[in-house]
């Protein structure tokens, strides 16, 4: 893979609107340090490169989270709310899969007795007041990481 | 727009450099890094990433603006936009001092600078 496709890659890390702005200017910068550093040798370049890397991953990523906390419409919750529902209805479910398993079956298998009766209602029931209260504190996560310093 | 976030809260340290830096004239971003570097006598060593967003906070918030290039330099001008400190760069940076300067004062008063520090 050629040099400057992968450090075009590497800058996919930031936003389209940063990258837009400073692309060049970021490419710009690794090369005047590469010719800066070069007399110095291959270890120097590389030392440099590796840092830069890290550099660009760490603010990147911080440039992306500063982008979704900085969209405050109401439609920015959703995929927070559809992640905080879709794995709690995950945990819930291997719970309920491995309490099925490991403790129910094996009870009823020696009582001889069927008592599928109200535990049937109890998990929806349960497992609809863990989501609901999945997505609210994945809410009010976000208001305070919205309003946190930065 | 100004972001009232960027603007009424202390200035992260790589902006406060950026504009000290720019202070003393015109510069495109990898001069700022070497003049940052050279003036920390090696210390403060500035990444691309650190410096191109802290460059975007500074913009946002109206403490740089681009400087127009010189037509000689037009031609070679890729990734070398050159900035320069507005008015508002001036006073935030200004504003930064004083707070850090009131910082300091305390900080000899309760002997911790090095300077004042008791030795054992």
């Amino acid at each position: 893979m050629k040099r400057s496709m992968a450090l075009r890659l590497l800058l996919h890390v930031y936003p389209r609107v940063f990258r837009a702005r400073f692309e060049a200017e970021v490419e710009a910068y690794l090369a005047f340090r590469r010719e800066e550093l070069a007399p110095r040798g291959r270890l120097a370049v590389a030392w440099s490169t590796a840092g830069a890397v890290g550099d660009v991953l760490r603010t990147g990523l911080a440039e992306r989270a500063r982008e979704l906390a900085w969209r405050r419409t109401p439609l920015a919750s959703v995929p927070f709310l559809l992640a905080g529902a879709v794995s709690g209805a995950l945990v819930l479910t291997c719970a309920f899969v491995v309490f099925e398993q490991v403790v129910r079956q094996p009870l009823t298998a020696m009582q001889h007795a069927s008592s599928a009766g109200p535990s049937v209602l109890l998990f929806p029931a349960a497992m609809l007041l863990v989501i609901v209260g999945l997505c609210v504190a994945l809410r009010k996560c976000r208001t305070v990481w919205q309003d946190s310093p930065r | 727009m100004r972001d009232s976030r960027v603007t009424d809260r202390p200035l992260p340290p790589p902006v406060l450099y950026i504009l000290l830096c720019l202070a003393e004239g015109e510069r495109h971003g990898y001069a700022i890094m070497q003049d940052i570097s050279q003036r920390s006598g090696g210390r403060i060593q500035m990444g691309p990433g650190t410096l191109y967003t802290s460059l975007q906070r500074a913009l946002e918030a109206g403490y740089v603006s681009e400087a127009r290039l010189r037509r000689e330099d037009e031609r070679s001008a890729r990734g070398r936009q050159p900035y320069r400190l507005t008015a508002a760069g001036r006073q935030a940076a200004r504003r930064e001092l004083a707070r850090l300067d009131a910082v300091m004062r305390m900080a000899r008063n309760a002997r911790l600078t090095p300077a004042t520090e008791e030795k054992p």
